[in-house]
């Protein structure tokens, strides 16, 4: 059956089509109140004879949709921890810089590259050498207290002992007369000060700092904070047992002291 | 030569509506589609076909001529009332008189409908008074349908 004899059979009907769609085009070409409001009603209608097919794609994309959901939360929690860990740093690097701008030492900012604490000696590798006039035997410290000292220089790495090593001794002084004492590492966080006479008499929670002496540390670097002191008669010297201030567990940032 | 007396009387019947005035019922102004009533005297002397395109090139005189903020609405509410009003040409000898004039009155309704729909939306008009409207308009085109059923054109009510 050809088209032209189809549309002559239905061409009531096709009349009605034709003259209803150009009537409607002509209709809805205008902007007055009315036809917005009839345009209103029939976008209601729409969205009502459509909703069946709506919620039926809805239901096919839901599973789609939760992996993807699935894959951003896990994005945005990593990448929330990599933010927390910034901010971290952040509030570190503020404290580190607000404490080498009111220190009267000479301190370079140094980033902990390596720490090896397993081996016969504790040290701890950062990313400054040579280039930045490092040597051997310059002290280490964070913003609490001392650290340890430079014990081999590379062009731009640096190795460093730790205070936390068995071998390592600081010259020391304690109590309101300044006395000299050796402090040595003991185990955790605690230490303990040698050669201090019995009949000094010391505070608890009083702070050790350097002496001086050596050439090494500058003098009055906070070391460690006493915890306990105990006289033996049978022993020369009293017992005082002590705790680092250093941050010995925690840290990504030092300070050399250059002078 | 039906085509030149069609526009002639068309003419005369535009000629009454234009000068023709509205009646008050209540607070609201009525008055009679004439072109409705030619309409329906072209649908049931003819078909579908015919009352459909008269509907529509009336529609869109009255459209052009009475108003312009909604161009079309008449061309379309009449391209439908052509089309239903010409169904009553397939059954001019089957139906009885209560079923023809019911099926008048249900063309009208459906015609004023549409129109009064499109009209009052968007206004403060209540559906009690869309539907007063609708009813009385439609009601009196019936009547005139009868009127010049019984004293000027024959619109096949009373053959069987």
């Amino acid at each position: 059956m050809s088209l032209i004899r189809l549309a002559y059979l239905y061409r009531e009907v096709l009349a009605l089509v034709i003259t209803t769609v150009t009537s409607l085009f002509i209709f809805f070409t205008n902007s007055a109140p009315a036809v917005r409001a009839v345009q209103a009603d029939l976008a209601g209608i729409t969205n009502i004879i459509f909703a069946p097919q709506r919620w039926y794609r809805n239901i096919l994309s839901v599973k789609e949709e939760n992996r993807t959901l699935q894959e951003t939360v896990v994005q945005l929690t990593l990448l929330n921890a990599k933010l927390m860990q910034y901010r971290t740093e952040n509030e570190k690097l503020r404290q580190m810089l607000k404490f080498a701008k009111e220190s009267r030492l000479d301190l370079l900012p140094a980033r902990i590259i390596n720490q090896n604490l397993m081996a016969s000696v504790h040290t701890l590798m950062i990313d400054v050498g040579k280039n930045s006039g490092l040597h051997a035997d310059m002290g280490v410290m964070d913003v609490h207290g001392i650290i340890g000292k430079i014990i081999s220089v590379g062009e731009k790495a640096s190795e460093v002992q730790m205070i936390t090593d068995k071998n390592y001794k600081i010259s020391v002084r304690v109590g309101d007369s300044r006395e000299l004492g050796i402090f040595s590492f003991d185990q955790g966080l605690l230490g303990k000060i040698d050669g201090i006479r019995k009949t000094l008499a010391l505070k608890t929670g009083a702070i050790v700092y350097t002496s001086g002496i050596s050439d090494i540390y500058p003098a009055d670097i906070p070391v460690a904070r006493i915890v306990s002191t105990r006289q033996d008669e049978n022993k020369a010297f009293q017992d005082i047992s002590v705790e680092l201030l250093a941050d010995i567990h925690n840290f990504d940032f030092v300070f050399v002291i250059k002078k | 030569m039906m085509l030149v007396r069609y526009s002639l009387v068309f003419l005369v019947l535009f000629l009454i509506q234009t000068l023709l005035p509205g009646f008050y019922f209540g607070n609201y102004s009525y008055k009679p589609d004439l072109f409705l009533i030619f309409l329906t005297y072209i649908a049931v002397h003819h078909d579908r076909l015919a009352g459909t395109l008269t509907g529509f090139i009336i529609g869109l005189i009255m459209d052009f001529t009475t108003q312009a903020a909604l161009l079309g609405i008449y061309a379309f509410v009449k391209s439908i009332s052509g089309y239903t009003l010409g169904t009553f040409h397939q059954y001019r000898t089957i139906w009885t008189l209560p079923i023809k004039l019911a099926f008048l009155f249900l063309c009208y309704l459906l015609h004023f409908s549409i129109f009064y729909y499109v009209i009052l939306n968007g206004t403060n008009a209540t559906l009690a008074l869309g539907a007063q409207l609708v009813f009385f308009h439609s009601f009196l085109t019936l009547v005139l349908v009868l009127v010049s059923d019984r004293f000027f054109f024959d619109f096949y009510l009373r053959q069987n």
